[in-house]
């Protein structure tokens, strides 16, 4: 833009304020020296120029400053704030963890419950086609039979006096049938030997389930197997509820004890687990039960 | 930036920050000192964004905006039609022409007073100046001789009444 009348307002603003290039400097002092009548009002523009160097003095820098030990401190104790918070929001969980616990436990219970019925079930199937079918696979069964004044470790089972009978009847009838052969183990002469319409008696079907029941499980238990009571502990017993006589109740009292042992094998396992307390990768702490 | 170089910050641009703050809300002093306040927990919070050499800018540019919330709320925009009368009837109480031009001054639009104490106290270019009140570099020229061109036209006024 060229220098004129109309624009050298313009030009002197920004003559003042040092913006002209050096080309336009030399193109303004011309202009000026051909119009020395224009120096005035150069002058007025540089009176309305605020070029003193007043000292305003802003009296109060220590609010602006910023410590390093406020920080350092801060970023220290924002972990540890942290951990508090969260101490104190898991506390209740924690707290109430063995309240809650069984419904859980009854959940997963229903499900295990329904397992082993399943297993039931086809272990019946199973087993009734083992026995029919091929009578060497029945060895539990037979081992079982054969220990019949042995105690378990834990609670005795209450079993009738009549599958007694039913299992003495079959090994008489077993003794009878076998050729003695010497340096051979008793029990295994005795699954050979077994006839196949002697092993489809409803006790030993039954002594062949809990039998099949404790593969499945991971320690085997002794509740309610068909072991056989002394004539003491019989007359001792209150009620004796036998697969014969009470099918349905046996099953379901069944199932509930080890419902029951599961729940409380469930329990004592979740009582032992410490519980650790992260954030992130960091370990803040454990609690142990 | 670091910590120290915001402590440093605060040195040396408190004071002019200060002063500019206080020109343009024309001595209003416990709002400027706010807004001097404002200014630098701005920066601190802004501290990993602006660098050192900007840090002056920056504070500029954040006390610009936070004079023009003020006008806005408070609603004491002047216009520019309205200098004439006011500077011309309290000119004539003061003989100090220090006083005068700062009276004058206060009669201008804000964003032509930042550019004229940016400008002028600060030293700033056009190119800084446009960067700071976020315009562009040909409205800060014509903003400027505007402003100029008033001030000038206002203490001629007042020199006049005087002489009569």
């Amino acid at each position: 833009m060229k220098i004129d009348l109309q624009n050298y307002e313009e030009w002197m603003v920004t003559f003042m304020d040092g913006e002209l290039s050096q080309d336009e400097l030399l193109a303004f002092h011309e202009f000026l020296a051909a119009h020395p009548d224009l120096q005035t009002e150069l002058d007025s523009y540089e009176a309305v120029k605020f070029d003193d160097k007043e000292g305003v003095v802003f009296e109060n820098k220590e609010m602006l400053y910023k410590k390093a030990g406020a920080l350092v401190f801060l970023k220290k104790a924002w972990p540890l704030a942290a951990a508090i918070i969260l101490g104190i929001a898991i506390w209740p969980f924690i707290q109430n963890k063995t309240e809650e616990l069984p419904v859980v436990t009854q959940e997963n219970k229903v499900e295990t419950k329904k397992t082993e019925v399943d297993v039931k079930e086809e272990n019946l199937t199973q087993v009734e086609k083992e026995i029919l079918v091929e009578p060497k696979q029945v060895t539990p069964a037979v081992v079982m039979a054969q220990q019949p004044h042995t105690k378990t470790e834990s609670a005795p089972a209450l079993v009738s006096r009549k599958q007694k009978k039913n299992v003495q009847q079959l090994k008489e009838n077993i003794k009878e049938e076998y050729v003695d052969v010497p340096n051979v183990d008793v029990q295994e002469r005795e699954i050979q030997k077994i006839p196949e319409s002697k092993i489809i008696d409803r006790s030993l079907k039954e002594v062949v389930l809990v039998k099949e029941k404790k593969k499945s499980l991971p320690e085997p238990k002794a509740i309610l197997t068909p072991n056989f009571l002394d004539v003491e502990e019989e007359e001792k017993a209150l009620l004796v509820i036998s697969a014969d006589s009470h099918p349905v109740i046996y099953e379901k009292l069944n199932a509930a004890v080890n419902k029951v042992e599961t729940k409380l094998e469930t329990i004592k396992e979740i009582k032992q687990t410490p519980i650790t307390v992260c954030i992130g990768k960091r370990k803040l702490f454990t609690i142990n039960n | 930036m670091n910590l120290k170089s915001y402590n440093q910050a605060v040195n040396d641009y408190s004071d002019r920050l200060f002063g500019f703050v206080l020109k343009n809300l024309n001595k209003d002093v416990e709002t400027a000192r706010d807004i001097v306040q404002n200014c630098f927990e701005a920066l601190w919070n802004k501290r990993a964004d602006v660098s050192t050499d900007k840090a002056k800018s920056y504070l500029f540019q954040v006390a610009h905006n936070q004079v023009i919330d003020v006008y806005r709320k408070s609603g004491r925009m002047l216009y520019v039609e309205d200098y004439h009368e006011n500077v011309i009837s309290d000119t004539p109480s003061t003989n100090d022409y220090k006083e005068i031009m700062h009276k004058v001054l206060a009669q201008l639009p804000t964003l032509q007073r930042s550019m004229v104490l940016l400008k002028d106290y600060e030293g700033y270019s056009y190119a800084e100046i446009a960067k700071i009140t976020n315009v562009t570099e040909g409205q800060v020229k014509i903003n400027l001789f505007r402003a100029r061109k008033k001030l000038k036209d206002l203490l001629n006024s007042s020199k006049n009444k005087k002489a009569l």
